[in-house]
């Protein structure tokens, strides 16, 4: 059964009032997109880079201690990269990563990465981060521009109950899903009435308005149809994910791009890293985060490797901002700036991106990492993995980082 | 790496004032939130001085505005009726057909119905309070078009709970509420002065070394203009102008109320829109002189008419509507343009009728009215969450949806439908306190199944 012909016919925009809908918009895979899968992971709240990628730098430790008292990573748990040129580790919990993907090669580290003219919000941050706009956040997400562009419903999917603004573009906004299993009408007495009353009131044409809700609700059955054929047997991974939340999305990610479900971009976020107070250290809040999303992250490689598509796939995490670079009186860390963004795959060229961290004050940006790459480059090299041109989804100006 | 986009190193942080500068201003720097709302109050009429506030009973008068001058039955108080207030039932439609058309439209119109402001303690961390709050008053008020055009001027003046804390939010929408027939110049000078707007869109950091433009590009990009009306450096003038309006924090740090600060205000002239700005001796007036200057032009009554036609009228309201629209806000109150509106000929059209999509609170309200709910049980704040419309958080600073098909995707339309099974069962949201009549809440709807169609979405 070729499911992309299916949707190529089903298809219409869920577009605004007087846009023509469109029966017949081309696909992601079929038309516009060249098969490659971009998977967008938000760690939100604020992800701890000091504690992630960690000195081992004599002196620089030293420093990096006395600021952080309670919590610092001691250097006898800290996993040494060897990187070339460079004193750097990564947090005992990520170890995961270390042996599967860094030491293959197919994990890039963007230092000190995030948005001019820094605000600590994490309204404003994400608002950011989801438009690729720090002048002014507009409607449309970096991705619903790829949406709008590709015409096509279908072509990204978060993973969900609410559609981040990544995903929403100007005429067509994302898919999303907040669980592969339960997306659907449900079983109770109710729901399961309204498959066949929905296709029974929807029979007749409207117009205006109505006859658009007519057509979106049309949409909704084949979405659901679309993802229930997902829950066939043959679709399960074969690979067995971590049971936590990273483990069940990136699950369900590797189930659909299994089915071929006709998605390029799948999106997904998990919370916690706001750690203000008790973070801990190697072990404790932060470190059972970071553990979690780094079973889930190997997990996915495994299958991805057993689907024969880790070339294919690029992963990509981001969080709206670091953390301040000394703790504040409760074991934690507050807002900060430049942050840490992970770029992994098959196809990815390993190591890392822009700079060691500087780790005396006076190169500090009012206490914090300063920002020193913009992250529309990382953005771009995401667009242009996906074929997108990059300067339509970010704006002009932005090289892509060479991490492909 | 020296072909990326390299970053500044952004300007040193504003330094914050130590806790005992003193500040000056017209507003009383220790002000019990009980008496916030009437201290807002007090300097608006100060400010207005000079005979400008608007009487809320005048309405637009003269010959040439055309009057829909066909039936007024069942059928049209059905649509007037859910268009104004998202809610009702037969037996009111009919009571508004009794009227006549302006009888009708002017009961709609009247003063809102007020609810008392609860203290902070009330709520405590009960956030789901505030919204069962707003969801119960707009079941059981007596001027249920006030909730709507809150909701409209809420999306409109947009804050998060989430940044402002909850209950400057919640005065803000009080506040809202009570301007909400009012002019748009009511309802500007007290949103320039309102807390959860200061912190919202940190005006409150805003000083004469390091002015935030937040504010100001949003007061003309959202509030007033619209896109592609001024310039950046009209923006960067009127943060200029706004420095030193900031909140202070009560004693209890439950809430903020207003204050300006004489010793962050920027002394020098600014130049905004072509017009000077500048008050040596009362320097706070300058905010409210670039309130003036934007209050002046017409382009802010189009685009603020626009918005309201789109969410009261039709997606595409056309140029006539909007240019008509115009000169009844610039002239008048929020409740002229409503009643010219709602008297308009096209506002009975078949092409108007069920043009605009229910926003989820609308069609959670509705529904709950229709099938007798007086009041929400505690569950049913999570299912109207999940319908994606949080009122204390709206999406981000532009607001949501204007009535529009954005809110239709296929998990919210799933959601929709499998809520109307959670409103109709007894069991999961009690037994109906009043008659069950889905009749206005959707043309045609009889039960619950019948609630499946298109229609139901529509207002």
């Amino acid at each position: 059964m070729n499911r992309r012909s299916f949707i190529k016919r089903s298809l219409f925009t869920l577009a605004a009032a007087g846009a023509a809908p469109s029966l017949f918009g081309r696909t992601a895979l079929a038309a516009g997109g060249n098969g490659k899968i971009l998977v967008v992971y938000h760690l939100f709240g604020g992800n701890d880079v000091l504690n992630t990628l960690i000195t081992t730098d004599a002196d620089k430790r030293r420093l990096y201690e006395s600021y952080r008292p309670d919590i610092f990573i001691p250097a006898a748990d800290t996993i040494d990269l060897k990187a070339t040129g460079m004193s750097l580790g990564m947090h005992p919990s990520l170890k995961p990563l270390v042996d599967d993907l860094w030491n293959n090669g197919q994990l890039a580290l963007v230092s000190q990465v995030g948005y001019p003219n820094h605000n600590r919000s994490h309204f404003l941050s994400t608002a950011i981060w989801n438009t690729g706009d720090p002048n002014r956040p507009s409607k449309s997400g970096w991705l619903g521009r790829f949406i709008d562009e590709q015409n096509d419903p279908y072509c990204a999917t978060n993973l969900g109950n609410t559609l981040p603004r990544a995903l929403r573009g100007v005429h067509a906004t994302g898919l999303s899903i907040g669980s592969v299993a339960r997306y659907g009408f449900g079983h109770g007495a109710w729901e399961k009435k309204l498959p066949e009353e929905v296709r029974r009131q929807i029979a007749r044409q409207r117009s205006g308005t109505a006859e658009e809700v007519r057509r979106a609700m049309d949409h909704m059955l084949r979405s659901v149809k679309e993802v229930r054929g997902a829950m066939a047997k043959q679709y399960a991974p074969s690979t067995t994910f971590p049971l936590n939340r990273y483990g069940a999305q990136f699950a369900d990610i590797a189930r659909l791009i299994k089915y071929d479900f006709p998605s390029q971009v799948y999106y997904a976020a998990g919370g916690g890293y706001d750690t203000h107070g008790k973070q801990g250290g190697k072990t404790g809040r932060h470190a059972d985060l970071l553990s979690q999303l780094a079973g889930a992250l190997a997990a996915f490689r495994k299958e991805m490797i057993a689907q024969g598509k880790w070339n294919d796939v690029l992963v990509m995490i981001f969080s709206e901002f670091g953390r301040r670079v000394k703790q504040n009186a409760s074991a934690g860390t507050d807002h900060g700036k430049g942050g840490l963004l992970f770029f992994a795959g098959g196809a990815v060229k390993g190591g890392i991106y822009g700079e060691e961290p500087e780790l005396d004050e006076s190169s500090f940006d009012h206490g914090d990492l300063p920002v020193k790459i913009d992250f529309r480059n990382a953005y771009a090299a995401a667009a242009g993995f996906i074929g997108a041109n990059p300067a339509d989804l970010v704006g002009s100006g932005f090289n892509p980082l060479p991490v492909i | 790496m020296d072909d990326f986009a390299t970053i500044q190193q952004s300007p040193p942080e504003a330094a914050t004032s130590p806790p005992e500068a003193q500040s000056t201003g017209v507003f009383p720097v220790v002000a019990p939130h009980r008496s916030s709302s009437q201290s807002w109050k007090a300097a608006l009429a100060l400010l207005l001085a000079g005979g400008t506030l608007t009487s809320c009973g005048r309405l637009v008068g003269g010959g040439k505005t055309p009057v829909y001058s066909g039936p007024f039955g069942r059928h049209e108080a059905t649509h007037l009726l859910r268009r104004a207030a998202a809610r009702g039932n037969a037996s009111e439609a009919d009571e508004l057909a009794t009227k006549g058309l302006k009888g009708a439209v002017e009961s709609l119109l009247e003063t809102p119905d007020l609810p008392t402001e609860e203290d902070p303690g009330y709520f405590g961390k009960e956030f789901t309070r505030y919204t069962h709050e707003w969801v119960n008053h707009w079941l059981n008020t007596s001027t249920p078009l006030a909730e709507r055009l809150t909701l409209f001027w809420h999306g409109h003046f947009v804050t998060e709970a989430s940044k402002t804390n909850f209950w400057n939010t919640y005065h803000k929408i009080n506040k809202l509420r009570e301007l909400s027939l009012s002019t748009f110049k009511d309802l500007l000078y007290m949103i320039a002065a309102d807390p959860a707007m200061l912190i919202y869109l940190d005006n409150t950091l805003s000083t004469k070394k390091h002015p935030n433009e937040n504010w100001a590009r949003e007061l003309m990009e959202l509030f007033t203009l619209g896109e592609g009306h001024y310039t950046e450096e009209d923006i960067q003038e009127i943060a200029r102008a706004f420095t030193g309006w900031r909140v202070t924090i009560d004693a209890g740090r439950q809430y903020h109320y207003f204050d300006f600060s004489a010793r962050d205000h920027d002394p020098d002239p600014k130049t905004v829109l072509g017009h000077r700005v500048h008050r040596r001796y009362n320097p706070i007036f300058e905010g409210y002189d670039v309130l003036n200057i934007l209050l002046g032009m017409r382009q802010t009554y189009l685009y603020i008419g626009e918005k309201l036609l789109r969410f009261f009228f039709h997606p595409e309201p056309g140029r006539e509507m909007i240019e008509k629209g115009a000169d009844v806000l610039k002239g008048g109150t929020v409740r002229d343009f409503l009643y010219w509106l709602f008297t308009h000929p096209d506002f009975y059209s078949d092409k108007v009728r069920n043009a605009l999509v229910k926003s989820p609170i609308e069609y959670a309200v509705g529904m709950l009215y229709a099938a007798g709910r007086r009041e929400v049980v505690d569950k049913l704040f999570f299912r109207i969450r999940d319908l994606d419309q949080d009122p204390y958080n709206p999406p981000d600073v532009s607001g949501w949806p204007l009535a529009s098909m954005e809110w239709l995707s296929d998990t919210m339309l799933i959601n929709r439908l499998k809520f109307i099974g959670i409103v109709t069962n007894d069991s999961s949201s009690g037994t109906p306190q009043a008659p069950v009549d889905y009749s206005v809440f959707m043309d045609g709807g009889v039960d619950p199944l019948s609630l499946i169609a298109p229609e139901a979405q529509l207002l």
